[in-house]
């Protein structure tokens, strides 16, 4: 469940970001602690210091220079997480009610299937989800393949993910969702293509309530 | 006139004290005093403090192991909602406004607060506000929608029970105090402070107080309507938040969150307040930087106003618009630095000294910078994703309203200490209770951290040992413990000081703020006589020893150092310069404030139990006696310019533009006009993004009604312009029937307002009916309350409190029947124009 | 000189009130758009809600600067006289100067690519 033992590109990306901004807080804490640190242990070593240092230096142009390129790495790595729209990428539609998560196959041949609590995906290639609530607010949540998106009833909310290798993956509803919320989990299996298509083959029909979500994006 | 100048300092406290000191034994209730409710506010908020603390500790021995059957969920979520909802409504916010009102008029130099009787009708409301919740705890009733009580699952359909109830009607409740307070501390500050002291000589925790009050006056109206329409949808079925029926359960998160950011700043400023206060003095250096700091608040204030949508990165917003607030979130970090950088700049060029308060001081910088950058974090649309509901959250949280209030709050505990209670303290527990707490939190919470990161998320009440969260969480919880026996200590400490502690001497620490100029404990007036002030130091100015302008005010050789009439007084200034301006008469202690609270209490009790012709008696019941508040208070007579000592003058504040009251109601009407904003901002965000409009019904207003509200309101606005010409002013028929006339046409208004409401067909229907109706009741209220408060000036004029000169109260009505014009146009103008756009 | 007693509080809550009306203008008129379809309408090089975005994000960089400008002129006045607003006239010209910095700094997002969800 580790959002650091990662299995999908999207979780990776996240996961290298969290690493560079552990790294970049560490530093930035143990040099304020120790400035802190030396006006004790070193009493009045500022006193020759101008006060426009403190406050230029440390107040503004510290962090300009510190948040500057986060802000422009976050905002580049954020924009390739997001849903493509590209039609060729297969979708599932996802339903999420209290307390349990059903998953409609769209493109399946032969008509919509569906499967309740385990979502199946081909490793190795992106799917879109488009996922919406018949109740209350849920979020659908895989930690080790990406980050999370909120199920909310009236809107369609999409997220985009993606196995590398096969295997399955825990995922759980992380929007607090009433007594049962902690029971609200779920699996992604990701499959090798042609086991993927015979799971598939084996699913129910999608029954008509849970077929497309509506509700506006 | 009896005026007694008596430079006898035994003879001038007993006339003094005579006056402004609060009966014993039941009398104690009727305290309105400064010193007593601020005192109460603290003391009440500690109480708060330990029954979340108790919450937490319950919450961290569920989790201690996995799988535990200590408490299930039904429990558990009612205690973690209630641990959170406790610690920011009933702990956090109380305290600090507790602090603001026992320090700032000592730190400004005044006898009290602009409002004493506001003071404790507010403390009474978060008194009785507070203990509903925790009733509802007891009786197992508590609220289980996480203190952020997000719809649907905290709708009806979805959590039948009168939980929720509680925590909405609860929480308004206790809200009536944050407001209050924040207007009784913005003019305070603006108006009640010594001769000379203009705004930029003016402590640096006066301004925090003055932005945070600001924040609350526009941050908390959008809980309150918020609050105010789910429980009306919970009550009433009116949709604003089911989707099917053209809501939106958005709609409450943004509402939720635009207080809710703001609220986190709202708790830090103060924090940083007793910062920028305390750390100068035991560094023994005036702070570096007072404009950038200035600055910085400011900016730091408007800031955290755009940063409401990074709770909701999660819920499908485009990138560009997280861009936006991701940016803005970051934003926040530079005025933090100067900040930051300021005070350690200021120990970096001082002499600092390693005294208990400034221990806790330290833990702030440990502890806060780490939230701090764990909130940069956050701040991080794509790792955003990942922790968001995770115990990450849960540790960043704590880390900053720990680091950003706790420690500060204890430093400021043991450094007023000795002003509060006249004793000093002992260190030896103290500096235990420190490191328990400090390192018992970082053990809590640090590794916390890490327990996100690996996928626990938060609200959970257990998990199993598949995870590998055992040990982490094990951990957190030892160090909970270890917290809680800390904070124990501190208790145990500050308890020992206060009954045993050695007689402390005057201004121990060497500070330069006028608050150590009082007696210690202070008197019920604070100061025999009021300082005049000429620089940021007062307390260096008299020659240079502190205890000069101490003895010197006692002595009555300042301003006011006499009792005139019996009557309470105190000076007001001219809010940039500090100008002398106005004497103005403060009330003495009375039973009302927490009668009329009690009332107010039926009314939210009534509202809870659905006794709603209860609630509308115990409403209209308020009413009437907050308008009971100004009974025989005020001169039948004008007073012109009275002495005040030190050969100056200055008229009474009935008789000048700025006083306090007339700024009351333009800072209330601000607030009001933040609730109708929201209203107005629901409704057009309903129409934009709900699924499921356009609705199935247009509404075609009726013409005529429209044409009588909107002749009813000009009417209503242009007389009470006239009701306050001088030419008006000056004669008693002219200006009476001039609020006769504004009566008259907020009644008409009223009543066009009310065939509007009776034409919009079944609100229950859908949100877009819900919402006119809604909008339309808001200003239909202010039109009926427009109809008091004109005959409310009649009766005034009529007793005799109003001439040329004294035309206060009639300015007051005036500033409402004009805003109420306003808002019913601006009502008018979106249901007409509504349904056309829509149409077309 | 009685407004440049009476303005200079207003003055230093202005500077940041334009950055939040821009602010709120800009997720207005974005979200509004994506609802409309604005994005889907190209304009030259771009699409029609990005102009507008830009123009909105321009013109309020426009009015930070006449913040800024009123705000040096009366401090200039005041502080040639000594007066004691000279204080809040000179912390709203920080403050103008502060919120047009907040203000390019959230004019980063306007380089975003992906203007609406899909
Ligand atoms: C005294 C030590 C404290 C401990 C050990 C503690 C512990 C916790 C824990 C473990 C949670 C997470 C519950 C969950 O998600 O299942 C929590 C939630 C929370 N805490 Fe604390 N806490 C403490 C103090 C405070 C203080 C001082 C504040 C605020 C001033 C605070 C505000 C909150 C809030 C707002 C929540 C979120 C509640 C919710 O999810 O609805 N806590 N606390
Ligand atoms: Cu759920
Ligand atoms: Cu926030």
């Amino acid at each position: 469940m580790s959002t650091l033992d990662t299995a999908g590109p999207a979780a990776a990306s996240i996961a290298s970001l969290w690493w560079v901004m552990l790294i970049g807080a560490t530093l930035i804490f143990t040099f304020v602690m120790s400035l802190l640190a030396l006006t004790f242990f070193r009493p009045g070593i500022g006193r020759g210091t101008p006060v426009a240092w403190w406050l230029v230096g440390g107040g503004l142009a510290f962090p300009a220079v510190v948040l500057t390129p986060l802000l422009i790495y976050a905002l580049w790595s954020g924009e390739r997480l997001f849903p493509t729209g590209d039609p060729a990428v297969a979708q599932v539609d996802v339903v999420a009610r209290q307390w349990e998560w059903t998953f409609t196959y769209r493109n399946a041949t032969g008509g919509a299937v569906r499967s309740s609590n385990t979502l199946h995906i081909q490793a190795g290639q992106p799917v879109q989800l488009n996922i919406t609530s018949t109740d209350v607010i849920h979020a659908f949540w895989v930690p080790r393949l990406a980050g999370k998106i909120d199920a909310i009833p009236g809107h369609v909310t999409v997220l985009q993910l993606k196995a590398d290798t096969p295997g399955v993956y825990r995922g759980l509803c992380a929007e607090f969702c009433g007594v049962a919320h902690l029971e609200m989990q779920f699996a992604v299996e990701a499959h090798e293509a042609g086991a993927f298509d015979a799971v598939i083959g084996g699913l129910p029909p999608a029954t008509p309530d849970v077929n497309a979500p509506r509700g506006r994006p | 006139m009896t005026d007694t100048t008596a430079t006898d300092p035994i003879r001038l406290h007993k006339q003094l004290d005579r006056i402004w000191s609060t009966a014993p034994g039941f009398g104690r209730l009727s305290a309105v005093n400064h010193t007593i409710v601020g005192r109460r506010f603290i003391v009440t908020a500690f109480v708060f403090f330990g029954i979340g603390g108790i919450l937490a500790m319950l919450i961290r021995a569920q989790l201690a192991t996995p799988r535990s059957a200590f408490l299930g969920p039904e429990i558990y979520n009612q205690v973690f909602t209630m641990h959170g909802t406790a610690m920011m409504f009933l702990f956090a916010i109380p305290l600090f406004e507790g602090l603001a009102m026992y320090l700032l008029p000592k730190m400004l130099g005044a006898r009290d607060m602009a409002f004493p009787r506001l003071s404790a009708y507010g403390y009474w409301c978060y008194v009785f506000g507070g203990s509903m919740l925790i009733i509802g705890l007891v009786l197992g009733l508590a609220p289980d929608g996480g203190w952020f009580m997000y719809t649907p699952l905290s709708s009806r359909t979805y959590t039948p029970g009168i939980n929720a109830d509680i925590w909405l009607i609860g929480i308004t409740f206790v809200e009536i105090s944050a407001l209050s307070a924040a207007i009784e501390i913005i003019v305070t500050i603006f108006k009640l402070r010594a001769p000379g002291m203009s705004l930029d000589k003016m402590p640096l925790f006066a301004w925090y107080m003055l932005v945070t009050a600001f924040m609350m006056l526009f941050g908390f109206p959008p809980l309150i309507v918020g609050s105010v329409l789910l429980e009306i949808e919970r009550a009433f079925d009116l949709p604003f938040f089911d989707p099917a029926r053209g809501g939106d359960p958005l709609l409450w998160q943004h509402l939720f969150w635009l207080f809710g950011h703001p609220e986190v700043y709202i708790i830090f400023l103060p924090a940083a307040g007793v910062m920028s206060t305390v750390l100068p003095v035991l560094a023994r250096r005036e702070i570096i930087g007072y404009i950038w700091i200035v600055v910085s608040i400011v900016a730091m204030a408007f800031l955290s106003f755009g940063l409401w949508v990074h709770h909701m990165f999660t819920v499908g917003i485009p990138h560009l618009a997280l861009a936006f607030f991701s940016a803005a979130s970051t934003a926040v970090a530079f005025p933090t630095a100067v900040q930051f950088f300021a005070w350690i700049g200021t120990l970096a060029s001082g002499r600092p000294q390693l005294k208990l308060p400034m221990l806790f001081l330290l833990g702030f910088f440990f502890v806060f910078a780490m939230g701090g950058l764990t909130g940069v974090m956050l701040a991080i649309v794509p790792f955003n994703w990942q922790v968001h509901d995770t115990h990450f959250v849960v540790a960043h949280l704590h880390y900053v309203l720990v680091g950003g209030f706790i420690f500060p709050m204890l430093a400021a505990a043991y450094y007023w200490l000795p002003h509060f209670s006249g004793r000093s303290p002992r260190h030896s527990l103290g500096i235990t209770a420190f490191w328990l707490i400090f390192v018992g939190f970082n053990l809590t919470f640090l590794i916390m951290h890490l327990t996100g990161l690996l996928g626990m998320p938060r609200r959970i009440y257990t998990y199993d040992d598949a995870a590998g969260w055992e040990w982490l969480n094990l951990v957190s919880s030892i160090g909970s413990f270890v917290m809680a026996i800390g904070f124990a200590l501190f208790t145990v400490d500050i308890v020992l000081q206060v009954t045993m502690g050695r007689r402390a001497k005057r201004n121990p620490w060497g500070a330069k703020t006028l608050e150590w100029a009082t007696a210690m404990p202070p008197p019920t007036y604070n100061f025999a006589s009021l300082p005049s002030v000429t620089s940021r130091t007062p307390l260096t100015e008299s020659g240079g020893k502190s205890d000069n302008l101490a003895i010197d005010l006692a002595r009555g050789q300042g301003y006011l150092g006499f009792v005139r009439d019996g009557r309470l007084e105190t000076l007001g200034v001219e809010i940039t310069s500090g100008r002398l301006e106005q004497v103005v008469r403060l009330p003495n202690s009375t039973f009302i404030p927490l009668f009329t609270a009690m009332i107010t209490g039926v009314f939210f009790v009534s509202v809870l139990l659905k006794f709603y012709l209860v609630a509308a008696i115990g409403f209209v019941v308020t009413i009437a006696m907050l308008l009971m508040w100004t009974r025989g208070w005020g001169d039948r007579a004008d007073r012109g310019l009275m002495s005040v000592g030190l050969g100056e003058e200055a008229p009474p504040h009935t008789e000048v533009t700025g006083a306090p009251s007339n700024w009351a109601m333009t800072l209330g009407l601000f607030a009001n006009g933040t609730a109708y904003a929201s209203l107005a901002f629901g409704m057009l965000f309903l129409w934009v993004v709900a699924p499921n409009w356009p609705p199935p019904v247009l509404l075609d207003p009726s013409v005529l009604a429209s044409a009588l509200a909107v002749v009813g309101l000009a009417a209503a606005a242009f007389a009470a312009a006239r009701s306050v010409a001088p030419a008006a002013l000056a004669r008693a028929p002219q200006r009476e029937l001039w609020l006769a006339v504004a009566g008259a046409g907020h009644g008409a208004a009223l009543a066009g307002f009310v065939v509007l409401m009776t034409a919009v067909p079944d609100p229950t229907r859908h949100a877009y009916l819900a919402a006119t109706f809604v909008l339309l009741a808001y200003v239909a209220l202010h039109a009926a309350l427009g109809v008091v408060f004109a005959a409310y000036g009649i009766v005034r004029s009529r007793a005799g409190y109003v001439s040329a000169l004294r035309s206060l109260d009639l300015r007051i009505g005036a500033q409402w029947h004009r805003y109420t014009a306003a808002i019913g146009l601006i009502a008018l103008l979106l249901i007409h124009g509504l349904p056309r756009v829509m149409g077309s | 000189m009685t407004s440049l007693r009476n303005q200079a509080f207003l003055f230093m809550a202005l500077g940041f009130t334009v950055w939040a009306l821009a602010f709120s203008v800009l997720y207005g008129v974005q979200g509004t758009g994506c609802e409309l379809g604005w994005h889907r309408q190209p304009v030259g090089p771009l699409s029609l809600l990005r102009w507008l975005l830009i123009l909105i994000w321009a013109a309020h960089m426009a009015a930070l600067g006449w913040v800024y400008w009123r705000c040096r002129a009366a401090l200039a006045v005041t502080a040639a006289k000594a007066m004691p607003e000279a204080f809040l006239w000179r912390a709203s010209m920080a403050l103008s100067i502060t919120a047009a910095v907040a203000t390019v700094w959230i004019g980063l997002a306007l380089l975003v690519p992906s203007i609406c969800v899909v």
